[in-house]
């Protein structure tokens, strides 16, 4: 197994954002006020980047990921913003686990209405050379966990008649392949086909599903094929996990009430070339 | 504070979709140049919003037209910031039945129109340095036709396109070009089928959010894409549709 692993991370500062206009009236503080999001992943990189512009936005949120020191800095950050912040250790590969984390977030906040999958796990190999169990680390991480989750939480907006909002992070790979990264590939390729049956089973009950897929962001997932990628992007630098987080206020904030069942690509322009 | 303020100029904008999107930039302070080929409904929201607004009745498939807009836009306002092409026609016949005249004229206004309207906002971007957003309007249909639209399905479909090619040779420019593909939303576009209760109830079953659209749920999507807050979003469809292409 010759496979390299870099884990879904970063803590790369908010900054040189342009090609906008400013909304002189709308305080983004509105976006989310009264809501609580679960964030998986949410110790750095992008998971990081949602849960600090979604405590912008007003919301609480959960912080869930495998390693209690990252989500406790991350907790600290967002006590720092005046907000509130529950760090549950959770591996999302293991159903029981995910089971009592939804079950201690729940009893901390009960109008928990925001779910976002965002744990990922890239490698590389040779295809031939992923031997089973790395292949299943990354499906797990990348979809099973995602289908545990939403199932969980959805059990729970259902069973109170409450509405919902999920979003999945999958990625540019949804639409173009890369070689050596089979298992990731195909695992975001199922986590936006998940979205869209989700989107259909659930729409009826109120949830929302939607997926956003990021390009190339500057995390230290992306740090091994950073040169490559500011070529590959038309804007010509790598986006920021904050750039990420804002997508992902606007889809679960009321602005978004009428989309579901798609994707919203968050790339610099990365699939026009 | 009105003389700072950015500036969009807005086509279709007397009625649904383009209307919504009028008043939702405007509660957000722009000041407007509104198109729109309907005279007397262009004046009565132009005189409903709280901002300077120069109402301009004219047909987005006049090229000249669509370059004196701009420049008149530039003049009046010293500024241009933002394009939204909603302007759109329906034709509705089989493939067969089409006429020369149904596909030229809603090539026209869909597609042709917008496309104008892009060169001379990007003419006045560049000259002016600044950097921009563009929306186009498009369509579910961009993706997944619908029987005896075909006209309409194509227009939309290559709107799409050119919103990636736009978006492609603008990006060095900070200049960001992105589509919205609304499902059926409540305009006149789609009054007949809405109001006719076995064609409404197919419709909404089709939707896995079972209700139709707002203009202004539109119009929120159009308010993020140009917002500062998708800054590194270019060349993407936002699909604003209940869920329907996914099902």
């Amino acid at each position: 197994m010759t496979a390299s692993m870099v884990s879904e991370g970063g803590g790369a500062p908010a900054g040189g954002q342009s090609g906008g206009v400013e909304n002189p009236e709308r305080a983004p503080e509105e976006l989310l006020a009264g809501s609580v999001a679960i964030v998986t992943g949410a110790g750095r990189g992008i998971g990081r980047g949602i849960a600090l512009e979604m405590v912008r936005a007003g919301a609480d949120v959960v912080l869930l990921s495998r390693t209690l020191t990252e989500l406790e800095a991350v907790a600290a950050e967002i006590r720092a913003l005046g907000r509130r912040a529950l760090p549950v250790v959770a591996d999302v590969r293991d159903a029981a686990q995910v089971v009592a984390a939804v079950k201690k977030a729940w009893e901390a906040f009960p109008s928990i209405d925001i779910l976002v999958n965002n744990a990922g796990l890239l490698m590389f190999s040779k295809f031939w050379e992923y031997d089973e169990a790395t292949y299943r680390d990354i499906i797990d991480t990348n979809l099973t966990g995602p289908f545990l989750l939403c199932q969980v939480v959805a059990d729970y907006w259902i069973s109170r008649g409450t509405p919902g909002r999920i979003i999945n992070i999958a990625s540019v790979e949804t639409e173009v392949a890369y070689p050596d990264q089979a298992p990731y590939a195909a695992s975001k390729g199922g986590l936006l086909t998940l979205t869209k049956v989700l989107a259909k089973e659930l729409g009826p009950a109120g949830i929302r599903v939607a997926a956003l897929g990021p390009g190339p962001i500057d995390t230290p997932m992306s740090q091994r094929f950073k040169a490559q990628s500011e070529v590959g992007v038309v804007f010509g630098r790598l986006g920021q996990t904050s750039e990420v987080g804002q997508a992902a206020v606007f889809l679960a904030s009321q602005m978004a009430s009428f989309v579901t069942g798609t994707i919203v690509y968050v790339d610099g322009g990365y699939l026009l070339r | 504070m009105n003389g700072d303020s950015p500036v969009a100029i807005v086509t279709g904008a007397a009625s649904g979709i383009g209307q919504a999107i009028a008043m939702r930039l405007a509660a957000d302070g722009f000041r407007l140049t509104l198109i729109d080929v309907a005279g007397e409904a262009l004046t009565t929201t132009a005189a409903s919003l709280p901002v300077p607004v120069l109402p301009a009745r004219v047909d987005v498939a006049d090229r000249a037209a669509m370059f004196d807009v701009v420049r008149e836009t530039t003049v009046t306002f010293a500024r241009v910031d933002v394009l939204v092409n909603a302007a759109g026609i329906l034709r509705r016949a089989p493939c067969l039945e089409h006429t020369l005249e149904d596909w030229r004229r809603t090539l026209a206004v869909n597609l042709d129109g917008p496309f104008w309207l892009c060169q001379a906002v990007t003419r006045q971007l560049l000259a002016a340095g600044s950097s921009g957003a563009i929306v186009n309007i498009v369509s579910v249909e961009a993706v997944r036709p619908l029987p005896y639209h075909v006209a309409y399905s194509v227009s939309k479909g290559a709107l799409l396109m050119l919103t990636k090619a736009m978006a492609l040779e603008l990006a060095p420019y900070n200049i960001r070009v992105n589509a919205i593909g609304p499902g059926v939303i409540e305009t006149g576009m789609n009054v007949d089928a809405r109001q006719t209760p076995a064609a409404s109830a197919a419709l909404k079953a089709r939707i896995p959010m079972r209700r139709f659209g707002r203009p202004a749920e539109v119009a929120e999507v159009a308010a993020f894409l140009i917002s500062e807050r998708a800054s590194y979003i270019t060349g993407a469809l936002i699909l604003v549709d209940g869920g329907w292409t996914a099902s």
